[in-house]
């Protein structure tokens, strides 16, 4: 498992973390029912605060993607193609609120943004 | 409370010539002293007895020297800033404050059993070693509670100047006038001083913390 | 349960007044004291060991009385205050002797060990110790007698970067176990940002907020803008203004401020600083 944060970015340390777990189950790298360093270990190896790392599980597991067993620690969910798509849907929210955002401050038109995403989903397609 | 009175007897040895050393040299010149004035008379044939109240003032110089010593340890201490550190360690203020009243009248006993020594000699009467033990008992009584309301400085002077004055007045002008009655005098003062501990233990327990 | 608990403490002096300051630290976790030079942090500190009666209110230690029980409770702690005070004639090996005898559960070996780790001289006495090395004595000290909660008043302060980072992940591996926990007051800021959970401010003797750091951060962001765009955030969001001539910088209520504000994280420095010297609207 690879964890790497950033101290320069804006996003907080407990979404950092929250991410790269998430990206290393929906990939694979970390397998159903593998076990996730404890709470407080991940804290210490990260020089992160212990409360910052449990709210990261907290939001994983919130989300599906961990299962927490009392006194024996957290592990890796079952993957499901509902979770995958969930999370991409939540994803292309998330861009499209920014490409609100942008579009709104150079004042682009909703016709506008709507070409350029049909020019650019033919390119991809 | 043994592991305070540990550490002030250990800086005390520590401090060599500054303390445990001085001291000794200190009380063996007192003994010398003492036991050098047994059966000495002066030129009229008349005992030392008979003139306690010079002698009484030599002895007082030498008391103070030993008293500047044990003074010095908790000025020493309040120059490290040890107290919160020592209180933030497992005592209570009771015994914090207890403490410092048993490592000053430890250091003081070789001076109370001198004293009574040189009295069953016969070369003092045991009345003015009575009134000399008093005063002696009397000064850590002033001096701990106004070292924790002031500062230790400022208590060393305001009781050099206390002794020096007490004693020069009651030898002087005090000690004749009560001489006669002395056994009722010494019950009197001894029961003051009872009190006075009572009360300078519970001033230093409230100021202890207070500064 | 709550390894410290202070309710209401008041505290008055002739200059200075500490009114109602009520928090709570859960065992396991470090919590962070902030606040200025003479916000009534030290004063705090000193109450919880009882070396300051408190005027009115009450603060509980491992859910014990802080007045009633302090010398079982000091068994149990470890402190370092700002004013390291150690006798100036000790060594590394007398403070040992000293502390063997002081508590039930001084741990010879776990001393030592840290005297190693640390490079701390055997035979020197502690008036010739330098600042970081008198620090690293107090933590030796205050970690050997197996603590179960540490106070540490400005520990890290005069110390350089390496030796913080050491010091830092000594304490983290103390509370790793979920067992201990750390009440840590400093002005270094950036320090206690890494390490602590949970961040209790003081401000002239009154508590500004005691809280975990993340809903501090979920709390809490900034905007920088133009100063003429300051008109448009709404005024309830507004927590502090700092206008520099060519540009504002705003600390802000998250919930409160309208979706397409351009806002980035507040760290607990610019917290600080803009509830208190740039404050405006609450009155603090």
């Amino acid at each position: 498992m690879h964890i790497i944060i950033k101290n320069t970015d804006r996003t907080p340390i407990y979404q950092q973390i929250y991410q790269q777990i998430k990206q290393q189950i929906l990939n694979g790298t970390l397998q159903q029912d593998m076990a996730l360093p404890s709470i407080r270990n991940l804290a210490q190896s990260l020089k992160i605060s212990i409360i910052t790392t449990k709210r990261a599980y907290e939001e994983l597991e919130r989300d599906g993607f961990v299962y927490t067993i009392a006194g024996k620690g957290c592990f890796v969910a079952k993957r499901n193609i509902e979770m995958l798509r969930e999370d991409v849907l939540r994803q292309i929210e998330e861009h499209m609120q920014e490409i609100a955002v942008l579009a709104s401050s150079c004042k682009l038109s909703k016709e506008d943004v709507w070409e350029m995403f049909c020019t650019i989903y033919e390119e991809e397609s | 409370m043994k592991w305070l009175l540990w550490r002030d007897f250990t800086l005390f040895k520590k401090r060599g010539l500054g303390g445990a050393a001085l001291y000794i040299a200190m009380i063996l010149i007192y003994a010398v002293i003492t036991v050098s004035f047994y059966g000495v008379t002066n030129s009229n044939g008349e005992s030392l007895h008979d003139m306690q109240t010079g002698a009484l003032t030599c002895f007082g110089g030498v008391n103070l020297s030993t008293i500047s010593l044990v003074i010095i340890s908790f000025q020493f201490d309040e120059k490290d800033k040890v107290k919160d550190t020592l209180l933030s360690m497992p005592v209570s203020i009771n015994n914090y404050v207890l403490e410092k009243y048993i490592f000053f009248y430890t250091l003081l006993l070789p001076l109370f059993i001198l004293g009574f020594v040189s009295s069953a000699l016969g070369i003092y009467s045991v009345e003015s070693i009575s009134f000399y033990t008093i005063g002696i008992a009397l000064i850590p009584l002033l001096y701990i509670p106004i070292s924790f309301i002031l500062d230790s400085e400022k208590a060393y002077l305001i009781i050099i100047f206390l002794s020096l004055a007490i004693g020069y007045l009651f030898t002087q002008y005090i000690y004749n006038l009560i001489i006669s009655n002395a056994l009722i005098w010494i019950i009197l003062f001894s029961a003051v001083t009872i009190c006075l501990a009572f009360l300078s233990y519970k001033a230093s327990v409230k100021y202890c913390t207070k500064k | 349960m709550n390894v410290l608990k202070c309710q209401n403490v008041c505290k008055s002096y002739k200059n200075f007044s500490m009114e109602n300051v009520s928090f709570e630290l859960p065992m396991g976790y470090v919590m962070g004291f902030i606040g200025e030079n003479g916000a009534g942090k030290s004063t705090m500190i000193k109450m919880m060991l009882d070396l300051v009666r408190p005027s009115s209110g009450k603060i509980e230690v491992f859910e014990k009385d802080s007045i009633k029980n302090s010398k079982e409770i000091k068994e149990e702690i470890g402190v370092i205050l700002d004013t390291v005070g150690f006798p100036s004639m000790f060594n590394t090996k007398d403070i040992n002797n000293m502390m063997k005898r002081a508590y039930k559960n001084w741990n010879e070996s776990t001393y030592w060990d840290y005297i190693k780790q640390f490079q701390l001289p055997e035979k020197k006495k502690y008036k010739e110790f330098s600042m970081g090395m008198k620090k690293k004595l107090a933590i030796a000290a205050a970690l050997s007698h197996n603590p179960k909660l540490l106070i540490l008043d400005e520990v890290t302060a005069g110390l350089d970067p390496i030796v913080r980072d050491e010091i830092l992940d000594i304490f983290r591996e103390f509370v790793s176990d979920g067992q201990h926990s750390i009440f840590i007051s400093s002005h270094i800021i950036s320090d206690l940002e890494k390490i602590c959970d949970y961040v209790t401010f003081l401000h002239k003797g009154k508590l500004i907020f005691s809280m975990e750091k993340e809903s501090l951060f979920d709390t809490y962001c900034m905007i920088r803008c133009a100063e003429e765009d300051v008109e448009a955030i709404p005024k309830s969001a507004i927590c502090g203004i700092h206008k520099s001539g060519y540009g504002a910088e705003v600390l802000v209520k998250r919930k409160d401020v309208p979706f397409g504000f351009d806002s980035e994280p507040a760290n607990i420095e610019e917290i600080m600083l803009f509830l208190t010297k740039h404050n405006i609207g609450e009155k603090i």
